[in-house]
């Protein structure tokens, strides 16, 4: 067969798609990624969509863990106060309800039951942010308010709850009233009020149902810090699987799109090679013709 | 004495011959880079004696013959136009790609912001920030779905220029082609074998644009038919296509002699083209206004359940399209909404800190409620991106061994046709030396004649 070499196709044929190569392996190795279009390679790229995806709900999971865990640090922290301040109470009601009082050391007593009640009635309505943390899902309204001489529970019974991790839910904005009240027939702030009453009036039986009032609302408390703990405790678990959960999606994603850089210079040092071959080849070809030896 | 002379004449032919030879290397050289050109050869034929009494009466030129193979140019063509086709594609494709991004970049990114901004607005519901920015992010995603269904509706109207563009030349090329064929027809004898170049050229880039079939006359003249056998050029006639805008698309339609030849027209630019015009952008537009109207219908149906931060009814978050043709065009944030993002859902019940809503919305992420309940929405705007990756890839693929079949083509057609410089040289000094040794015989035989001459004078 005649072999007619045309250095123009055939010699620029042969230097691009050596050039075209290592233009690739070129890109690879400046990227850092194997995937540089979506045609490079679409069953890839379809899973790495799906990686991504996956990726941004684990970090929004992982964001509203780490908003949750702050909220219930603040309920954990205020709740330990709230429990601490029933303790003093408590101690203080059981001193004056000793014989040796006096009716001026019953009023200082009563005089710091009722600070007590007041600080109480600070924890209860304490905010996180902007939110009111002891209000149920009534965010924007304090838990407990006094109008015309009672207390009054203005929020409602449904926790707010954040989603920590699919198909796990934390209360992060707790029902006050079971707090403050729960199964009682009233209020700890009124059962507060009337003991001081009872103390300033030394009526022993009312000061032992206000001592009982309290033993109540303690445990009540406890319970409800208890709840805070575990809901603490899951979502810092949640937090450590997400983790653990985001560094596998990172890993099959980089396994999809990065480039394995060793593989890439080879390929580029080999492209090199076989481009300047090309550019050998083709300068060769071109040197010499039988004019030359035409004498 | 009569027997010298007839030599010296036999000698002068065969110099003529030789002549003949050299002008045709030089022919061949001169025309090595020319495009179409196919390499002549000088057909020599031996004046045989008239008796028995001389050798013969030299040589004479029969033919100066172009190298051709017209197996090899047919199939040549058509491999280019099936080049041309993928070719097409690729072009108008790869544009494309660049407008979807990679994997995190690109409309999925968007998708992810609002679900992302949802969960935010879950977190604390009452955050006019995170209203703010759940406003932003769906506005940021209709921007993109607004973006994806223009850069398509723009590779369908770039793809109809270019059909514009390649029908023009078509029409020039068969009007080239028909005048040649007339010359060519009229030569009378005169050499048409430059002519036949020149309209092989036209031929290939014909083939190129459009795919066309060629039957070469007894005449020599080329009759050209475009898709199953409409006839683009009869001898020195040829018939033009036009195109017209069609409504409501505005996209062109084709036709010869006024029948609409659009979809006949399959392989080359042109076909490429169309396809890319009228099937492939149409079937990823499809499938975007499918993906964008159950997108906002979805949305819509559970933002309309929930409660707006003022505590009321929640409208559509997204502007509700009519219809799935043009969904992701018309793709927009409730004007409500974009102006005020209390209106925005993000309570169950319509108390201020309850954040079921925003927590289902920004569940949505993973729940697979597209494409006929399948698919996620990353899921469907994978498919989207697989659809077109997939396409672009065999595009390259396609287009890669087209081309290698035509570079081979291309090589065999050369192996006919092509002008080697190494052979020309080899032709060179063949010619050269035949020259010198009709000339050296010529002296001799005129040396002869002198002798004779000089013997009569004496």
């Amino acid at each position: 067969m005649r072999v007619v070499h045309d250095v123009i196709r055939d010699g620029l044929f042969a230097i691009n798609s050596t050039l075209e190569q290592m233009a690739e392996a070129r890109q690879q190795v400046t990227t850092g990624r194997r995937i540089n279009a979506i045609s490079d390679d679409p069953a890839a790229v379809v899973q790495a969509v799906g990686e991504h995806a996956t990726m941004a709900t684990l970090d929004a999971y992982t964001s509203t863990a780490n908003a949750a865990a702050a909220r219930l640090a603040a309920a954990d922290t205020v709740l330990t106060g709230f429990i601490n301040k029933i303790s003093g109470a408590i101690t203080t009601a059981a001193a004056a309800r000793g014989s040796m009082s006096t009716p001026e050391s019953r009023a200082a007593y009563a005089q710091q039951i009722r600070a007590y009640r007041e600080s109480l009635v600070g924890d209860i309505n304490a905010k996180f942010g902007n939110n009111y943390l002891f209000s149920g899902s009534e965010v924007t309204t304090a838990a407990y308010a006094q109008s015309g001489g009672a207390w009054t529970y203005q929020g409602d019974a449904a926790p707010v709850q954040l989603e920590v991790e699919n198909g796990r839910l934390v209360s992060v904005s707790l029902d006050g009233r079971a707090l403050a009240q729960g199964s009682d027939t009233t209020d700890l702030f009124t059962a507060l009020d009337d003991l001081a009453t009872a103390i300033d009036n030394n009526d022993q039986p009312a000061i032992q149902a206000g001592m009982d009032a309290l033993d109540r609302a303690f445990d009540r408390a406890v319970t409800v810090q208890g709840r805070v703990g575990i809901d603490e405790r899951g979502t810092d678990e949640a937090t450590a699987r997400l983790s653990a959960l985001r560094l596998a999606a990172e890993g099959r994603r980089s396994n999809l799109e990065d480039a394995n850089l060793a593989e890439a210079i080879a390929k580029m040092n080999q492209a090199d090679v076989s481009y300047r071959a090309a550019l050998g080849a083709v300068s060769s070809a071109e040197r010499l013709s039988l004019l030359d030896y035409l004498k | 004495m009569s027997g010298l002379f007839q030599s010296l004449t036999s000698a002068a032919n065969a110099m003529d011959a030789q002549r003949m030879g050299l002008d045709t290397v030089g022919q061949n050289m001169a025309n090595v880079n020319t495009p179409g050109y196919a390499r002549r050869r000088l057909i020599l034929g031996e004046l045989p004696p008239t008796s028995w009494k001389n050798a013969g009466r030299g040589v004479e030129v029969l033919q100066i013959q172009a190298q051709r193979d017209r197996y090899i140019e047919d199939r040549l063509r058509r491999e280019q136009s099936g080049a041309s086709y993928t070719g097409a594609q690729l072009q108008g494709l790869s544009s494309l790609q660049t407008s979807i991004g990679l994997p995190g970049a690109g409309l999925d990114a968007r998708l992810s912001g609002l679900f992302d901004a949802f969960s935010t607005l879950a977190n604390d519901v009452t955050s006019p920030t995170a209203r703010d920015n759940v406003v932003a992010q769906g506005r940021s995603l209709a921007l993109s779905f607004n973006a994806m269904a223009e850069r398509l509706a723009g590779a369908r109207r770039d793809a109809d220029g270019a059909i514009r563009g390649a029908v023009d030349e078509v029409n020039q090329l068969a009007e080239e082609i028909a005048h040649l064929n007339d010359k060519i027809v009229s030569a009378n004898g005169v050499d048409t074998e430059a002519i036949r170049d020149r309209r092989g050229v036209a031929l290939t880039r014909l083939a190129e644009l459009a795919g066309v079939n060629v039957v070469e006359r007894a005449d020599g003249a080329a009759d050209v038919s475009i898709g199953p056998g409409f006839a683009l050029v009869v001898g020195a006639h040829a018939f033009q296509l036009s195109m017209t805008p069609s409504s409501p698309s505005a996209m062109g339609v084709i036709t010869i002699g006024g029948i609409d030849i659009t979809s006949q027209i399959a392989t080359g630019t042109m076909g490429g083209l169309l396809d890319l015009r009228d099937t492939v952008l149409p079937g990823y537009q499809t499938q975007l206004d499918q993906f964008a109207f159950d997108f906002a219908t979805q949305f819509n149906a559970l933002h309309t359940t929930g409660f707006d931060g003022n505590g009321n009814a929640a409208g559509d978050f997204f502007v509700q399209p009519g219809a799935v043709a043009g969904a992701a065009a018309a793709f927009a944030i409730d004007p409500g909404v974009a102006g005020n993002s209390l209106l925005v859902a993000g309570s169950a019940t319509g108390a201020p800190g309850n954040n079921e809503i925003a927590r289902d919305l920004a569940a949505l992420r993973d729940a697979r409620v597209l494409s006929g309940g399948t698919a996620t929405a990353a899921e469907a705007w994978g498919q989207f991106v697989y659809r077109v990756g997939s396409d672009i890839a065999t595009a390259e693929s396609d287009d890669d061994t087209h081309s290698q079949v035509a570079l081979q083509l291309q090589k065999l057609r050369d192996s006919a046709s092509g002008v080697s410089m190494d052979e020309e040289a080899a032709w060179l000094m063949k010619y050269q030396r035949a020259y010198e040794a009709s000339a050296r015989y010529f002296t001799t035989v005129n040396s002869a004649i002198e002798t004779l001459m000089q013997m009569v004078m004496r």
